[in-house]
């Protein structure tokens, strides 16, 4: 069978007779997988990551459920695995996440509007880190893994309201956590949170 | 810009790298590779066959019994082995050797298996009268009482079949503590004239017709008695009715 029009289903049952068939499942999916991944842990750690989250979905594509068309939530919910064991291994997250590379002024006091993706990278992986685990899946998945809520209510086998009110409880979080204080010339002090002026009132099922 | 589309840039990923994504596939070939029937026919190992690791959830499972496993010999081991100078002196296997080779020590109490050998030493006052002249007296005496007994019944029971009194000793009845009367008989006409009773051997004196502890329990009960009888006073013999016994089973 052709992949170009099967669903994600349709191939994985197809690559059970043919496994040359699940190239086209690689294909279609292991780039979001990647960036997600790296975006989690880093460059090295998210590729062995996105490549173990394959190898693991097809040896285990006999068990997939076909009555989801689409293998994407499938394949971020073994990847999300793959990646809490990881952390789990570096005994905990927070030690993996201070292990990455830091900017050497990143904890300076400036604004975070003015930072740049470089600087402010390390400050939002320790923020993360320090979010309890279950406001912490649903919003790496949606934030990081482009997932949408429904989504991620299916990697996460919660429902769609969790998913949204624990997005919301942990952007408020992140929000207190990454405020930071930027020394004014005159020497007071001004309080700038990094999204309030780039918080959206959009809604993030727009995604889906 | 929304806030998930700027931590996603600040977090960023880098751009595709396609030598990383064949590597990946790389992987997954060689497991189709492996998936793919043989020339000879064989068909192809299962997939948990190929030195997969467990899945998370068993190898949790597993981890928790060998966990499990462990603390259950450790608990069995502080309990089995003896302990170091902080526990208990002595570790429950080794009571319970001790209290196993004291049991085979034990002979089974029945019927006819032999006889109970009771042998008594007591000291009592004693009184005589004659009756014709009207005098009396009072003595004291130790006196040794061996008894023999066989037919030892299922309930501890035994009938004597040879019973000795020997004095040992006899003194005069000055020698009796102050507030000690003697005990002075009456008799009868019928009776023989010259008589003498001998109270007291009971006191300490233990029948152990009706005992049906194992002998050597017996002798503890007996050396104790003992021990008592001279921590009281030292020396038994300044005392009304002390005495001792000693018992002991044998074959025959």
């Amino acid at each position: 069978m052709s992949g170009a029009d099967a669903t994600d289903a349709e191939l994985i049952r197809h690559s059970l007779e043919d496994p040359e068939e699940f190239r086209e499942i690689f294909e279609r999916h292991y780039e979001s997988v990647r960036r997600f991944a790296q975006r989690v842990v880093g460059r090295d750690a998210g590729e062995e990551i996105a490549a173990q989250t394959f190898l693991i979905a097809f040896q285990r594509r006999s068990t997939y459920d076909v009555g989801y068309p689409s293998a994407r939530s499938w394949l971020f919910g073994i990847a999300y695995n793959v990646v809490r064991h990881q952390l789990r291994a570096a005994r905990s997250e927070h030690d993996l996440l201070a292990r990455l590379p830091k900017e050497p002024d990143a904890t300076d006091p400036i604004a975070v509007e003015t930072l740049d993706a470089a600087r402010l990278a390390p400050i939002l992986r320790q923020a993360l880190s320090e979010l309890r685990e279950e406001q912490r899946s649903p919003f790496v998945l949606v934030a990081l893994g482009e997932l949408t809520y429904r989504e991620t209510a299916d990697v996460l086998a919660i429902p769609v309201g969790s998913v949204r009110s624990r997005i919301h409880r942990a952007r408020a979080t992140l929000r207190e956590l990454l405020t930071v204080v930027r020394e004014t010339p005159d020497g007071g002090d001004a309080e700038i949170a990094p999204g309030t002026d780039v918080t959206t009132t959009e809604d993030p099922d727009r995604h889906g | 810009m929304d806030e998930f589309e700027r931590i996603r840039e600040a977090l960023g990923a880098p751009e595709a790298d396609d030598a990383a994504k064949a590597r990946a596939w790389a992987r997954i070939q060689r497991e189709i590779t492996m998936e793919q029937p043989s020339p000879t026919g064989a068909a192809p190992a299962p997939v948990s066959e190929r030195g997969r690791r467990p899945p998370l959830r068993r190898r949790h499972a597993v981890l928790l019994g060998i966990a499990a496993a462990i603390a259950f010999i450790a608990i069995v081991l502080q309990v089995v082995l003896p302990s170091g100078s902080g526990g208990p002196a002595v570790s429950a296997a080794a009571e319970l050797r001790r209290l196993a080779d004291l049991a085979a020590t034990i002979q089974p109490v029945g019927p006819g298996t032999g006889y109970l050998y009771t042998d008594v030493e007591s000291e009592g006052i004693g009184s005589g009268e004659d009756v014709t002249s009207g005098l009396s007296w009072d003595f004291l005496a130790r006196l040794r009482i061996t008894r023999r007994s066989n037919q030892m019944g299922p309930s501890g029971t035994a009938t004597a079949s040879n019973l000795q009194v020997r004095a040992i000793w006899t003194g005069r009845a000055r020698d009796l503590p102050r507030g000690v009367a003697p005990v002075r008989s009456g008799g009868t006409a019928q009776g023989d004239p010259r008589r003498s009773r001998h109270r007291g051997a009971s006191r300490t004196a233990r029948d152990l017709h009706g005992d049906r502890r194992p002998p050597r329990a017996a002798e503890h009960a007996v050396r104790r008695s003992t021990r008592s009888a001279r921590a009281r006073g030292g020396n038994p013999r300044d005392h009304v009715g002390s005495g001792h016994h000693r018992s002991a089973r044998a074959s025959g």
